[in-house]
């Protein structure tokens, strides 16, 4: 059973994923500690929240909502004005996006 | 079995940070340094008042002299604790974890910055004032490195030592 569930983590690991928010930056689109659905197949365009890896530090997973976009590279804001954007950060390439959110 | 349940244990997991990357409040260190001036301006009249004639003979002036001494010591101990608790906030609220990479020393700081004013509530020193004083320069100093605008601390310096 453990490796079935695995396998099907592994084979759903860019298709279908969980992304669990946490802190209040997001809000009132996103509630802190809640999970929402993502999908690495699905690029997100303008208006989506996409989750990414933070271009100045990797190790950073961080989920914002798409300004813009053009040349696969995306253009990145917070709901709140007190939140990091690509101000911040810079412009993140289609790269470093894990996935599409849906909220 | 919940399939919704069963779905959400199957699925991997990412955490993904929606944290306020800016502090929403206000912080600022100068009211910790307008209540630490504030006790070393105590300390300094109260080092100059003089008492009386002994043996006391006149007693409205032994009043007058309790009193503004009175007066001096509670504005001393008040000020004392507003520092403590400026800095607290600046310590507890503002300054992140990732801020002790930088600045190694902060907590060491902060723990001693706060001792001094507890030295100044339980003495009357112009050098314990002096040194909380310079306490919270040097905190305000690593304040403005970490918002990124060094030359406030100049700004800071400029206000508050008129203060006087």
């Amino acid at each position: 059973m453990r490796r079935i569930r695995e396998l099907l983590k592994n084979y759903f690991r860019h298709f279908l994923f969980l992304v669990r928010v946490e802190g209040e930056s997001g809000w009132p689109y996103l509630a802190p500690g809640k999970r929402y659905f993502a999908s690495g197949f699905a690029a997100p365009r303008a208006g989506d929240w996409a989750v990414f890896e933070n271009p100045r530090d990797r190790g950073r997973i961080l989920i914002k909502r798409v300004k813009a976009s053009a040349g696969g590279k995306y253009i990145m804001e917070g709901a709140v004005s007190w939140g990091s954007s690509s101000r911040d950060f810079g412009l993140v390439e289609r790269r470093f996006v894990l996935g599409r959110v849906w909220i | 079995m919940d399939i919704t349940k069963y779905i959400y244990k199957i699925l991997p997991e990412v955490v993904a940070e929606a944290h306020c990357d800016i502090p929403c409040g206000i912080y600022e260190p100068t009211p910790a340094k307008i209540a630490a001036v504030t006790v070393l301006r105590m300390a300094l009249q109260i080092n100059e008042l003089r008492p009386p004639q002994m043996p006391p003979t006149d007693v409205a002036a032994m009043k007058t002299m309790a009193n503004s001494m009175a007066r001096r010591i509670a504005v001393k101990e008040q000020h004392a604790e507003m520092c403590k608790r400026e800095l607290l906030i600046l310590w507890t609220d503002f300054f992140k974890a990732e801020h002790l990479e930088k600045y190694p020393q902060l907590h060491d700081i902060f723990w001693k910055a706060a001792k001094l004013c507890s030295k100044n509530k339980q003495e009357v020193s112009e050098e314990a004032a002096r040194e909380l004083v310079a306490a919270v320069d040097e905190i305000a100093k690593i304040f403005y490195e970490v918002k990124g605008v060094p030359e406030r601390y100049e700004a800071y310096q400029r206000i508050t030592e008129k203060l006087f």
